[in-house]
């Protein structure tokens, strides 16, 4: 399942900034066309944001972490702290 | 959860009822065999509440309750996939689902819904059934309806509330005929049964106390169930076999509000109906600690569903039916444990569980035990039970007083804790003094006058009077034998007083007094003398200062001098400067360990002691010897085993990550398979697989796993490592589509590493395929929903069960950010980017990725200011400032980033300063036009809006000419909609024309008409685009008319477009009719076709005619037509004086048009 077919309208965030209209965008793609959101971020995105291929190659690839982020020292945790808790000795009879 | 779900039977067999039967490995059999309590599996992730769990009668599916945005709806999750969908829309709010029994046909789900009612129907509908049109509601009852629950297949019953009286009845209506019966009624909630069963259980407020009761459906006779217990009751449940009942039971009031309620923390107990209808009071079974605050318990197989908050957020898990004890363990497990222990509440449970389990405990002794670690939790509402009862059950009058002593001490304690500062209000100084003369009535009774001494020195400091207090504590006589709870009391004032007296030095001399007191246990002295050295450690002395104080000390009981010898061992390693001192200087200690290993309390000490104060100093080598050692005397079936694995476990890693960031490759490679030999978990397999790839080791790593596999010291966890072998070995290019199938495909068949930190790593890594997988199949907007369902539940996995792991945390909370950022769910992403804030950053470049998504949120979240001020920061930081750490061209995107967040943002100023900069350091080779272009568009735009023309007239120039070089591009990577060069073109000779002279502008208008009527469906208000720009051409001064009316007559078929889309009273439409009659009015030489014309008038007045209302606005809009269409017809049609007086009297009829809008008419009359 894709997130398809919305037919809200949202308006340009940037567009009315240059005092004109704006509006929904039509895909171009296949055969019946599909209705999206383009939000006003994103449309200022495309308008004003400059694109930096390599850099978002390199966040996609990189950024996301398959693993554990390898911390030389880590602050201690409850977990740990609960580990190293000692407790004081009951007492059998309060008399 | 089809892990979970293979889990508990595993847990079943294997911790339970027979030796293992399955292949399994060394390590593993070793690992399940641990003795220690069950820990509790997590079954639904958050971050919502999420809460109320039923189970179907097949087990596969569970109904919860969850509550986003302060609003409840019932949600279904398959417990084979992990899939979770709503059952009910989230626009009602709809709870507490409970499933018919077992057979029923056809299965129903019977809930609370808020749709048709703010108080609440009982509604019910086929579970398998999505959608509103499936519910079927009760008839309305006069009430708050709410807690359905199944008598039999056919019959729901529910509450039913007088919202004027407060009282409940709860009915019967059965489902066929309609019949509704009155059950029970009173002040009354909860009630459960099973269905078709006999017993009905409930709430209810009988004289102020809350009860629970049982009602006997056959006979009709009720019964208050009174457990042997401090505390109240609620939510009861009961098995499928009507043998069991479980419970929620709130021991204590642990939020300290004065009151036990359901605010309080929680926890289940179950007890046998049978013996509860011959018995008083009743002795039930405690199956969870208070620490982990469950309640809503429901049964189903051997499986217990309830509901904990203990991990942030209210979640369900699932235990075994019989609790986190397991039902095997007999006393000499129970006490092992015990002895183990690491909370009070633990102790508790265990305390209650050898009770409960054997007859022998059922002694006074016992709950004399449960009172002392209540009273040493600081339950005061528990300790006031068993001080009660204690005192019940003595007849001598001294001992009496004894109990009552120290309900004096408990009760002003709590009075204490409640009064929210330091601040002495008038009702609590009278209770206070009310019991400072109880507390001396009492001591003049009997011989507990040190005591009554000590507690009146209590009162007194909890009065503010300090002094007074001091003075009391001196007085304090230690002529005959002391009470432990003398001791303990005379230490807890002392340690109050001291601080408030500025005379902490005094401190050390007390920790050191309780820990030689021969009146206590050995346990207890150790814990004051292991008290005393994290004393002297956080107070800021020196390790120098702190040997010289422990060496003075030669007078104490011999484990406590052996804890304060080892210490001074422990710290003097740590003070030798060179490799060679440190192993000499290590003797002693591992000679102390060696030598106390038969005393449990006292090498636990030593041990964390020495590990605390090694992590403090980063001497990794020797903390890694110290928890071998913890390791290694102790023995496997021992419960302190489970714990000892965890610090070896702990100490390693440390160790081996320690080594890895000093870039020590082969010494982390071997602590990581150090640990993986012992422990064979996840994490530490994780980080030898990477430092072996690091090294280059690929071969020497396979043949290392065929080694482990053969001896069978791994078995199972060999899919992780194949799993993330596939994706590292496919690196630098990164894994395709098919190889993380293969990867998520191990994953999924991995049925072990279901807990703790196993599983956090294991879901941390099929998060992050499902999160790369998303990521390469993502289309524009378009993202798979499993994708991104099943990657936010493992990363919520991988983040819950690793809240207490940094490292593990930190790289899930970075993919939660960067999945919902991609999903476009803002909020969400920036909920966890900010989170991940909190946890330091392992590089640069680790930090340059966050900031990046994270101002990237921010932004979407309409922070763009804060966006900008974050990345700026970022900056500007040392760290980022030096020239070699981030490479220009990110250096440059970041800038790029921020000048764009000050323009979002409005701050010209910011967004020009950062531009300026940024277009010195373009050059041929690091310029592209598609940038340029961008930014000299929002360079001008900047001057623009400081209204700097000439400079904003330049910039939009330069963009220009550089807009002409582009060309579409599709969506793809971050772009989510194709870029079309033609709206960058459109946006800037829009406004370049706004600051040309009109001859400059009539080309600059007239290759926008042109852009915009060749790119059709460009915009939703094309049309209207269109007609805006023609009229701003035709209006140009300087224009020939002949042009003007060229574009006038054109503009005609624009209109009619308009209005055969049905917008004929659309703004667009009837704004450009009123110009085009505006300009053939005053054009003499403009001359449109009448009938044209008529035409447009028509469709207006058609489509205005239709409405059953009209605004003000929209009125004012038909009388200016009807104005200008009267003036045209007359002057240019039918060449007479326009006459306005229909319309006048029109207009002088409608009593709602404001004064504004009639002078605007008058005007216009007057001008036509």
């Amino acid at each position: 399942m894709t997130r398809t077919n919305m037919t809200h309208k949202m308006h340009s965030y940037f567009l009315p900034l240059f005092f004109l209209f704006s509006g929904l965008l039509l895909s171009t793609t296949g055969c019946s066309p599909k209705f999206y959101i383009i939000d006003r971020h994103t449309l200022m995105e495309d308008e004003a944001a400059g694109e930096w291929p390599e850099y978002e190659k390199e966040f996609l690839k990189n950024a996301p972490q398959s693993g554990p982020t390898a911390f030389q020292k880590v602050e201690q945790s409850a977990k740990k702290k609960r580990l190293y808790n000692t407790l004081h000795g009951e007492w059998a009879s309060i008399r | 959860m089809q892990n979970i779900k293979l889990l508990l039977p595993i847990f079943f067999i294997l911790l339970v009822l027979t030796p293992p039967s399955r292949a399994e490995t060394f390590v593993t059999q070793r690992i399940q065999s641990l003795n220690r309590l069950i820990p509790l599996q997590k079954v639904t992730v958050g971050p919502d509440d999420q809460y109320h769990g039923a189970l179907s009668p097949s087990g596969k599916t569970l109904v919860f309750t969850r509550k986003s945005n302060l609003a409840p709806h019932l949600c279904s999750q398959d417990l084979e996939t992990g899939k979770v969908r709503d059952l009910i829309s989230p626009s009602a709010d709809s709870q507490e689902a409970v499933f018919s029994p077992p057979q029923s046909t056809p299965e129903r789900i019977a809930f609370t819904y808020y749709k048709f009612n703010a108080q609440g129907d009982i509604c019910y509908q086929d579970p398998h059934l999505f959608g509103d049109e499936h519910i079927q509601c009760l008839p309305k009852q006069e009430g708050e309806q709410s807690t359905p629950f199944w008598k039999s297949e056919n019959e729901l019953g529910y509450l039913v509330r007088d919202l004027q009286t407060g009282d409940s009845r709860i009915l019967i209506t059965h489902l066929k005929t309609g019949e509704t019966q009155t059950l029970v009624a009173g002040k009354i909630w909860y009630p459960a049964m099973k269905a078709g069963g006999r017993f009905l259980f409930y709430n209810e407020l009988i004289d102020s106390q809350r009860v629970l009761v049982l009602k006997d459906l056959k006979t009709g006779k009720s019964k208050i169930l009174h457990w042997d217990l401090p505390g109240i009751s609620g939510f009861p449940s009961v098995s499928e076999d009507e043998n069991t009942l479980y419970f929620s039971h709130y021991l204590n009031d642990t939020n300290q509000d004065g009151i036990i309620d359901g605010n309080d923390h929680s926890v289940i107990f179950r007890a046998p109906i049978p013996l509860l209808l011959d018995t008083h009071q009743f002795f039930p079974e405690q199956l969870t600690s208070v620490e982990n605050n469950c309640s809503f318990p429901r049964v189903h197989a051997q499986n217990l569903f309830v509901t904990c908050a203990f991990e942030g957020s209210l979640d369900i898990y699932q235990l075994p039916q019989t609790g986190t004890v397991p039902i095997h363990w007999g006393e000499k497990n129970l006490l092992n444990a015990h002895q183990t222990a690491r909370s009070y509440a633990d102790r508790i449970l265990l305390l209650n569980t050898l009770k409960y389990r054997l007859p022998t405990y059922r002694t006074t002794q016992t709950e004399e035990r449960i009172l002392s670690n209540h009273f040493l939790a600081k339950d005061f509402t528990a300790t006031e039970y068993y001080l009660q009862k204690m005192q019940s059950q003595v007849t001598d009058t001294q001992l009496k007083n004894l109990y009552l002593l120290l309900a004096v001490h408990n009760q002003a304690q709590q009075k204490k804790n409640l009064q929210p500062s330091n601040e002495i209000t008038k009702e609590f100084k009278k209770v206070i003094t009310s019991l400072e003369s109880l507390a001396e009535k009492i001591s003049k009774q009997g011989p507990h006058s040190r005591l009554a001494s000590l507690i009146q020195g209590f009162l007194k400091y909890d009065l503010n009077r300090f002094q007074e207090s001091y003075a009391l504590l001196q007085k304090i006589k230690w002529s005959t034998p002391p009470l432990p709870i003398e001791r303990i009391l005379y230490f807890e004032l002392a340690q109050a007083l001291l601080p408030k007296l500025k005379i902490s030095d005094k401190l050390i001399s007390l920790y050191l007094q309780m820990s030689v007191l021969p009146e206590l246990s050995e346990e207890s002295q150790l814990y004051y003398a292991f008290e005393l050295l994290k004393h002297l450690q956080d107070s800021g002395q020196s390790r120098d200062e702190r040997i010289s104080i422990l060496k003075k000390i030669v007078t104490a009981p011999p484990s406590v001098l052996t804890l304060f010898q080892s210490e001074v061992a422990t710290l003097t390693l740590i003070q030798a400067q060179s490799d060679s001192a440190k192993d000499e200087a290590y003797r002693p200690l591992d000679q102390f360990m060696s030598n106390t290993r038969g005393n449990y309390f006292l090498r636990k000490a030593l041990y964390i002691r020495a590990i605390l104060n090694f992590a403090e100093a980063a001497e990794f080598r020797f903390l890694g010897f110290v928890a071998t050692n913890w390791l290694r005397y102790t023995t496997r079936e021992d419960t302190e085993f489970a714990y000892g694995r965890e610090v070896y476990s702990q100490a390693t890693l440390d160790r081996a990550y320690d080594t890895l960031s000093q870039k020590k490759l082969d010494l982390a490679g071997n602590y990581f398979y150090g640990s993986l030999s012992l422990t064979d978990d996840l994490e530490s397999h994780s980080g030898y697989v990477r430092t072996m790839l690091q090294k280059n080791q690929r071969k020497v790593l396979t043949e290392r796993y065929h080694t482990l596999l053969e001896r069978k010291m791994i078995e199972e966890h060999y899919q992780f490592i194949e799993a993330l072998l596939i994706l590292l070995d496919s690196e630098p290019q990164g894994a395709n589509v098919s190889q993380l199938d293969a990867a998520i495909n191990l994953l999924e068949s991995l049925h072990t590493a279901t807990q703790d930190s196993d599983a956090a790593t294991r879901y941390l890594l099929s998060g992050y395929c499902r999160l790369k997988k998303l990521l390469l199949t993502a289309d524009g907007y378009d993202v798979k929903i499993d994708l991104l369902e099943k990657s936010h539940r493992d990363l919520m996995l991988a983040y819950d069960l690793g809240r207490d792991l940094t490292r593990i945390k930190a790289s899930a909370l970075i993919n939660l950010g960067i999945l919902h950022q991609r999903a476009q769910n803002h909020g969400l992403a920036l909920k966890y980017l900010t989170l991940r804030k909190e946890i330091p950053f392992l590089s640069v470049n680790d930090q340059t990725h966050w900031i990046w998504a994270y101002t990237k949120s921010l932004f979407y979240m309409n922070q763009s200011e804060q966006a900008a001020k974050s990345l700026q920061d970022f900056l500007s930081t040392k760290a980022t400032q030096s020239s070699n750490v981030l490479p220009p061209p990110t250096r440059m995107a970041l800038a790029d980033r921020l000048a764009f967040y000050w323009l979002a943002a409005e701050k010209f100023e910011s967004a020009l300063s950062v531009y300026d900069n940024l277009l010195t350091q373009y050059t041929p080779t690091t310029g592209n036009d598609l940038n340029l272009a961008k930014i000299y568009l929002a360079h001008g735009f900047s001057h623009f809006k400081l209204k700097h023309p000439k400079e904003a007239k330049n910039s939009f120039q330069k963009a220009l000419s550089y807009i002409q070089k582009l060309k579409t591009l599709p969506k793809g990577g971050s772009r989510l909609i194709d870029f079309q060069p033609a709206r960058l073109e459109l946006n800037t000779l829009g406004l370049l024309a706004t600051l040309s002279s009109p001859s400059d502008a009539y080309p600059l208008l007239k290759r926008r008409l042109e852009l915009l009527k060749e790119n059709p469906g460009f915009y939703e208000d094309q049309d209207e685009l269109i007609l805006k720009t023609m009229f701003q051409i035709a209006h140009l001064p300087g224009l020939s008319p002949e042009r003007s009316h060229h574009i006038l007559h054109e503009t005609l078929p624009e209109i009619e477009k308009i209005s055969e889309k049905g917008q004929s009273l659309s703004k667009s439409f009837s704004q450009s009719l009123l110009n085009i009659l505006t300009y053939a009015i005053e054009q003499p030489h403009f001359k449109p076709e009448p009938k044209q014309l008529q035409s447009l008038v028509d469709r207006y007045l058609k489509a205005y005619d239709t409405l059953k209302s009209q605004t003000t606005p929209l009125k004012l809009q038909r009388i200016k037509l009807d104005l200008l269409w009267e003036a045209y017809l007359s002057k240019k049609v039918l060449n007479r004086k326009p006459n306005f007086s229909a319309i006048r009297e029109k207009m002088n009829k409608d009593t709602e048009l404001p004064t504004s809008a009639i002078q605007e008419i008058q005007k216009l009359m007057k001008v036509l």
